[in-house]
């Protein structure tokens, strides 16, 4: 999955379907990100946006990321929900369990502003 | 085939208070307000049309009871949950008590609200009635006479009339049942619990409840995908939200209304049941669940369209 720095935060952005074929792969990267993270002092954005659809086994690599997170000072957020990402979370109340953003742009505010200034140097602000 | 459900709830019977029927009451009217109705047929014809099914009705409390009917073979009935009370009665005006009848029961485990109908199943008491109770533990039998015992009941387990047998089933063996052939899978849950696939007729419908299916793994999970594979039916233990089941009910036993949706789209099922219903949730809750679960079938359909449904008290399906 592609991840960007930006200062503290770093931009990952899976794509594709993430079902019983492809779950396995996207949590063994997705928790690589949060150890490196967490080890770094770093925070992680979930651009979620190339994602088509996710089944219950990618929710749970989600949630094993977050239950991670917790563990440390790393923040995780979710931004850029597909609108059928969007109802799945809703469906399955992972609304709850992170807080989503409806753009990269706007979860990026949430963090410093070198962040913001990085992200927005490289042209996507 | 046909399946009736007697008891749709899990962990603890519920029943619907003054404040709910009055909540149904007052919708109805808000509804009907301005209207005038001819005949009590216009009347029942407002009500399937024109009201929501949490409005008119409801899923009811009754904890696990499923029964399955076969042609004219004898009972087939998956736990005795709350549920069985009912179906006793209604046994009992069907055939009074002077007609001897084989019961055929398949236990998931023997939790309390898997079991706590049998002291409340009138055939139990009657000579000449026939129990046979399948399941996997070795506790059954203990736990059917511990929730008859002093000082939590009066009537002991030895009262019971009937001539009652305990059959142990193992996973992996089909079992013979008249002419519907059953197989079983132990399923993760505190204790394990059992679950069955009855085949008749080259219809199959699997019972499977008080499973926590944590996906961790993808050999256990496929194993259940091959136990639900092509049935017609599956009766699934939808307990939680995904959210709730794999955080703060993380081993509670239990699964979300989601993955039982990814396993009968893997297994090619033709009709997904939610069942097993957290007692916390009202008919309105239950009822938004069932549109959100049909909705994410829905998003996630791959070519093959899985019917969804949630399970009432109540309830027959034809397969
Ligand atoms: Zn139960
Ligand atoms: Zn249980």
């Amino acid at each position: 999955m592609d991840a960007q720095d930006y200062s503290e935060v770093i931009i990952l952005a899976p794509t594709g379907r993430v079902d019983h074929t492809s779950a396995e792969v996207f949590q063994t990267e997705l928790l690589e990100h949060v150890t490196k993270c967490a080890a770094a002092d770093k925070h992680i954005i979930l651009d979620l946006s190339g994602i088509d659809y996710m089944s219950s086994v990618g929710l749970r690599a989600l949630m094993i990321a977050s239950k991670e997170s917790k563990k440390t000072d790393l923040t995780i957020v979710v931004s850029a929900l597909q609108p059928d990402m969007k109802e799945i979370f809703e469906i399955s109340r992972f609304h709850f369990v992170f807080k989503t953003f409806e753009t990269t742009a706007e979860a990026i505010k949430g963090f410093s502003d070198a962040a913001v200034a990085a992200y927005a140097a490289a042209g996507e602000g | 085939m046909k399946v009736h459900f007697w008891g749709t709830r899990g962990s603890l019977p519920v029943s619907l208070n003054g404040d709910g029927v009055r909540r149904k009451i007052f919708q109805a009217l808000q509804k009907a307000n301005g209207k005038s109705f001819t005949d009590d047929a216009a009347i029942d014809n407002f009500m399937d049309t024109e009201l929501a099914f949490h409005q008119r009705g409801g899923f009811g409390g009754s904890s696990s009871c499923v029964e399955i009917k076969a042609s004219d073979q004898d009972y087939i009935i998956c736990d005795m949950g709350s549920g069985l009370r009912e179906l006793g009665q209604q046994i009992m005006q069907e055939h009074g008590p002077g007609k001897p009848q084989v019961y055929n029961i398949f236990m998931s485990h023997p939790h309390w609200d898997h079991i706590m109908g049998l002291p409340f199943f009138p055939p139990a008491y009657i000579p000449g009635n026939k129990l046979r109770i399948h399941g996997g533990h070795d506790t059954l039998e203990k736990a059917l006479r511990k929730q008859q015992e002093d000082p939590c009941f009066p009537v002991h387990f030895d009262f019971l009339g009937a001539d009652i047998e305990l059959i142990k089933l193992s996973p992996g063996e089909p079992f013979q049942c008249g002419d519907v052939t059953v197989h079983t899978i132990v399923q993760p849950h505190h204790g394990d619990s059992y679950g069955y696939r009855f085949e008749h007729d080259n219809k199959a419908v699997v019972y499977s409840t008080d499973a926590e299916h944590k996906l961790e793994s993808e050999t256990e999970t496929a194993e259940f995908v091959e136990f639900f594979k092509a049935a017609d039916l599956v009766i699934f233990d939808a307990m939680y939200t995904m959210a709730d089941m794999i955080s703060v009910k993380e081993d509670w036993g239990h699964s979300s209304n989601i993955i039982g949706v990814d396993l009968c789209h893997r297994a090619g099922v033709k009709h997904y049941c939610m069942f097993h219903h957290e007692p916390v949730f009202g008919d309105k809750a239950l009822a938004d669940i069932l549109t959100e679960t049909i909705r994410y079938e829905e998003i996630i359909r791959d070519g093959h369209e899985l019917k969804v449904s949630s399970a009432y008290d109540g309830l027959e399906i034809v397969i």
